[in-house]
């Protein structure tokens, strides 16, 4: 068994090794629900590692803080309104959010805006 | 649809009716208890008395299973708050406010949580345009926070359009021509359509798109 272990680390990608740590990681935390099991518009907590972080450019002349979050099963947006950074909001940044989604991110994925969030 | 109305005034309350008769689950927020007494004989919706700046309030109501929030309270200030709370507390996919004083038009946008902003001067200065105007371009409904614009044109007899295919026309890549109202019919519009003066022209215009527009169908 051990053998079979080490070779799949061996033999796998660095992506799926990645995806396997990180959906490890979140594993650890049993408060959240995994991101592809989330309810739109029910109040959620989630856990996941930032992927990218954009800042969005709007007509009035503010800037939104938009940052895709993923856990290995799935991606959800937080969009902080107002808000061009927050010190510790950065891409391979770990955190814990929590607030309601809605499908109306870009690609149909679930948005949460401002959510609460702790970095882990 | 399930549709929350906060306020259960005279605009708040005719929104209701209309949309009870249109078959909606309709479901009326108002602070007022004498209000809703006196309303609840003749309105059939579902009440709730309470204050709709009060997320607490909102949360019992039942805001998280609605599909439309309206705001139509007679202040502007109530009317963002409560559309900002559907919007980010309750992610409503839909929030419909009514703007009291124009003054206050420019703030009822995204960043308050407000999909659709209703000013009552704003569409009547649209419509009494439409009504007295030919020759010249008429907004009449901006699209996603005013990316983009359903204009109209009356054609006047001088109009550079006038008896011109629409191909001909040459619109710019970012604007299109969506319909051609000719003696109360929709002609469908298509690249051989030929428009003539006295025609209503809708067209869909992108704030880039617009002044070339204007300029293929009102010329100058």
């Amino acid at each position: 068994m051990a053998l079979k272990k080490m070779f799949h680390r061996l033999t796998a990608s660095v992506d799926e090794l990645d995806t396997e740590d990180l959906k490890e990681f979140c594993s650890r935390f049993p408060q959240a629900t995994p991101i592809a099991e989330i309810n739109p518009r029910e109040p959620v907590i989630a856990v996941g590692e930032i992927t990218s972080l954009r800042i969005v450019p709007r007509k009035d002349k503010t800037r939104w803080l938009e940052a895709s979050i993923s856990d290995g099963t799935g991606t959800l947006v937080a969009m902080w309104t107002g808000r061009r950074r927050i010190a510790g909001v950065k891409p391979g940044q770990r955190l814990l959010v929590q607030g309601r989604c809605s499908p109306t991110g870009p690609g149909g994925r679930m948005m949460m805006y401002n959510p609460i969030y702790e970095l882990l | 649809m399930k549709v929350a109305i906060a306020g259960a005034g005279n605009v708040g309350a005719y929104i209701a009716q209309d949309l009870v008769t249109a078959g909606h689950d309709v479901l009326v927020i108002e602070e007022s208890a004498d209000l809703v007494a006196r309303l609840r004989p003749t309105l059939d919706v579902n009440w709730f008395t309470g204050d709709a700046c009060e997320v607490t309030t909102l949360q019992q109501a039942g805001l998280a299973d609605a599909d439309v929030v309206v705001a139509a309270t007679g202040e502007d200030q109530v009317n963002l708050v409560v559309s900002l709370l559907a919007k980010q507390e309750f992610a409503v996919p839909r929030v419909v406010a009514r703007v009291n004083h124009p003054k206050n038009h420019w703030l009822f946008n995204e960043t308050w949580g407000v999909d659709v902003s209703v000013s009552t001067p704003h569409l009547l200065t649209a419509l009494v345009e439409e009504a007295v105007s030919v020759g010249s371009l008429v907004r009449l409904l901006p699209f996603e926070g005013g990316e983009a614009t359903l204009i109209e044109v009356t054609l006047a007899d001088d109009s550079p359009a006038a008896d011109r295919s629409i191909a001909d026309l040459d619109v710019p890549r970012d604007a299109t021509i969506v319909a051609v109202v000719r003696s109360g019919h929709v002609v469908v519009p298509r690249g051989d359509t030929v428009v003539q003066a006295g025609d209503e022209v809708l067209a869909l215009v992108t704030p880039d798109s617009e002044d070339r527009v204007k300029a293929i169908l009102v010329g100058g």
